[in-house]
């Protein structure tokens, strides 16, 4: 049953077959019924025409027995007539109403009632006043079953009669036969079946003869679109449709293919347009390759030279330190032998000779401070410095950069104090060389731009997670211009070069980077004539 | 006080620095005994059994001032002969020091150039704790 409606959902053929059906059964149907109503009518008017006939017959036969008074030949006429199978029952009453004559020996002698159907007739329902008088002819069933017709025939007084009947009563009596309808209901019957089983065929004629009209006027030309829509949506735009008929799917393929037509000329257009669009796109796509070659050419040349560049850079660094490190060592023992010399370890000289010898020994220490700034330049770029940190007490670095510079503050007969006031250890995580360069450094500065008999103080204190160092002198200080940029590598401070030859303009550069790598600041406060505190500062370990 | 002078190997390539430190040293009060190769320093340091050893640690090639330092050592035995180790700063200075004191721990690493005070108050710590 499910297989059966989804086909009927699905196909649209069977939506009208099964359409079609319907209308055909219902009209059958009416047609039959409409038929039968027909036929029964005809019957129903002909079997009355005919109970009539025959009840005339009967009284016409029984007519001279009547006149007569021959009551038993009557009685013998209406056995003989009733004997007729179609004939159930015959009864004669007189114009008193007692049945005279009957073919049901039982009645005779049976005064009429109220309920007997024949007076009715002409005399109408007592009980149902609308029932109309004068129906000669009534149909009736008994025990609900068989079906009878009785007719009802007045026998009138006419001038023969006059001579046993006074001339003034109309009706003498009544003849009330009554006919069995069993073979028109079997009449019926048969028209019935008969009627059904050429419906049946003519249904199934027409279904037929319907089924095939619809599958060549409708399913074919439907199939022909649906397969021009499938062979279109495979891309063939040349196919045609080819449903000739005036009808709506006649139009519908006309409208079809005129649309394939339409869409075939956007198609080849858009095609068109498409083979333009990759045609530019080709173009571009060989000028962005061509621009990436190139772009890929100048990156190598690019890296060749940043890895030149690099390595350049690295030889640069070792190159210069190397250089450093050669001189360092003639330098060393240049300034070494100048020491015993001034120090007369061998033989007493000249106060000319010694100042000569002062001379030359402090343009060669110049030049060892230049060679250290540039050995420790040199450790800082190649991250040296980062590599050696490791923890070291930072009172022992300061006690070793005083002693360094001991010698020369002796000669200039300078008191310098250490004022450390944490306690000892003081642990900071540093390289030792770069950090011993800069308190030399700082300190030398100091040492070197404060006159004879100045003080010279290197102060810690401490600060949350830092230690702060303070270099202060009473020297020349720095012309307040000059501080802002005093860190920048090469600047100098003007008084500093004019009063001063010593010094490369590195040192303090320098020491700004060392301290910056180490996580600390440095920082200066200064003023002319007076002194400068240099001062930085260095985590806590 | 001949016999109480303390005699000092300075064991160096540069002639010159070498010569330098011998007339400091004398003028201090030091014998001074030099060689200028490893081998030969060896060789001295057998014959005149010095009091303290200055070592050049960048000699000829950075591990021969080690390996001399080692075998001087091994030579020594138990007379503890103090050895201050002198070198150049270099590219691998601090993992020299780190080597050297590995090998010959408790002596003194002095970077050059160094001064006359600084050396002459390590030869008098190391002396004095030998006594």
């Amino acid at each position: 049953m499910g297989r059966l409606l989804n086909k009927l959902r699905g196909s649209l053929n069977a939506k009208l077959i099964f359409s079609i059906g319907i209308a055909l059964i219902v009209t059958t149907s009416i047609l039959g019924f409409t038929a039968m109503q027909l036929q029964r009518k005809q019957l129903s008017d002909q079997i009355n025409n005919q109970g009539i006939f025959v009840s005339e017959i009967i009284q016409k036969s029984m007519w001279k027995a009547m006149l007569q008074c021959k009551i038993p030949a009557i009685q013998r006429t209406v056995d003989e007539i009733a004997k007729h199978h179609e004939i159930y029952r015959i009864t004669l009453y007189s114009s008193g109403g007692e049945v005279f004559a009957s073919s049901q020996p039982k009645d005779i002698g049976r005064k009429a009632n109220k309920l007997d159907k024949a007076c009715i007739a002409c005399h109408g329902d007592h009980s149902n006043p609308s029932s109309l008088p004068y129906k000669l002819t009534r149909i009736f069933s008994l025990n609900d079953k068989d079906q009878y017709l009785g007719v009802v025939t007045p026998i009138y007084n006419e001038p023969s009669c006059y001579k046993c009947h006074d001339h003034q009563i109309t009706v003498l009596g009544l003849l009330d036969v009554i006919f069995s309808l069993e073979k028109v209901k079997k009449g019926l019957k048969q028209f019935q079946q008969k009627i059904i089983r050429y419906g049946i065929i003519t249904f199934v004629i027409i279904s037929c003869l319907v089924y095939l009209l619809l599958r060549y006027l409708v399913s074919k030309p439907v199939k022909a679109l649906i397969e021009a829509t499938q062979k279109i949506g495979e891309g063939n735009y040349d196919y045609q449709v080819l449903v000739k008929s005036q009808d709506e799917l006649g139009m519908l393929s006309l409208s079809f293919n005129a649309m394939v037509k339409d869409l075939k000329e956007s198609q080849d257009k858009i095609s068109r347009w498409n083979q333009e669009l990759e045609k530019k796109i080709n173009e571009a796509t060989l000028q962005c390759e061509i621009a990436n070659r190139e772009l890929r050419g100048a990156n190598a040349s690019c890296q060749v030279a940043n890895r030149g560049l690099r390595e350049y850079d690295k030889l640069r660094s070792r190159y210069l330190r190397i250089v450093a490190h050669e001189l360092r060592a003639p330098l060393s023992n240049i300034t070494s032998s100048m020491d015993i010399l001034l120090k007369g370890y061998l033989g007493e000289i000249t106060n000319q000779q010694t100042d000569m010898i002062i001379i030359a020994k402090k343009n060669a220490d110049s030049l060892l401070d230049l060679i250290n700034d540039l050995l420790n330049i040199g450790r800082a770029e190649q991250g040296e410095i980062e590599k050696n940190m490791r923890e070291v007490f930072l009172e022992n670095l300061i006690k070793e950069a005083v002693d360094f510079v001991s010698s020369k503050t002796a000669e200039k007969n300078l008191s310098l104090h250490v004022n450390i006031s944490p306690p000892s250890p003081l642990k900071v995580n540093v390289d030792m060389k770069s950090t011993g360069h800069l308190l030399t450094n700082l300190i030398g500065n100091a040492v070197k731009y404060t006159p004879k008999g100045g003080i010279i103080t290197v102060k810690v204190e401490e600060q949350a997670d830092q230690y702060l160092i303070e270099i202060s002198d009473t020297g020349i200080g720095i012309p307040e211009k000059d501080l802002p940029n005093i860190f920048e590598e090469f600047y100098r401070a003007g008084n500093a070069y004019n009063l001063d030859r010593e010094g490369t303009g590195l040192g303090l550069s320098l020491a700004k980077k060392i301290v910056e790598i180490h996580g600390g600041e440095i920082g200066v406060t200064s003023k002319e004539g007076k002194g400068s505190t240099f001062y930085f500062s260095l985590k806590k370990l | 006080m001949s016999e109480g002078k303390k005699k000092i190997l300075i064991i160096d390539d540069d002639r010159d620095y070498m010569n330098i430190w011998k007339i400091v040293l004398e003028k201090n009060s030091f014998e001074v005994v030099s060689a200028d190769s490893g081998e030969e320093g060896l060789a001295i340091f057998e014959k005149e059994k010095p009091d303290l050893i200055i070592l050049d640690v960048m000699m000829e090639t950075p591990d021969k001032g080690f390996r001399i330092g080692e075998e001087i050592k091994k030579k020594v035995g138990l007379l503890g002969t103090p050895i201050i180790l002198a070198s150049a700063s270099t590219d691998n200075a601090d993992i020299d020091i780190d080597r050297a004191m590995d090998w010959i721990p408790a002596e003194i690493y002095m970077e050059k150039p160094f001064t006359e005070e600084a050396l002459l108050k390590n030869i008098d710590s190391l002396l004095s704790s030998k006594k």
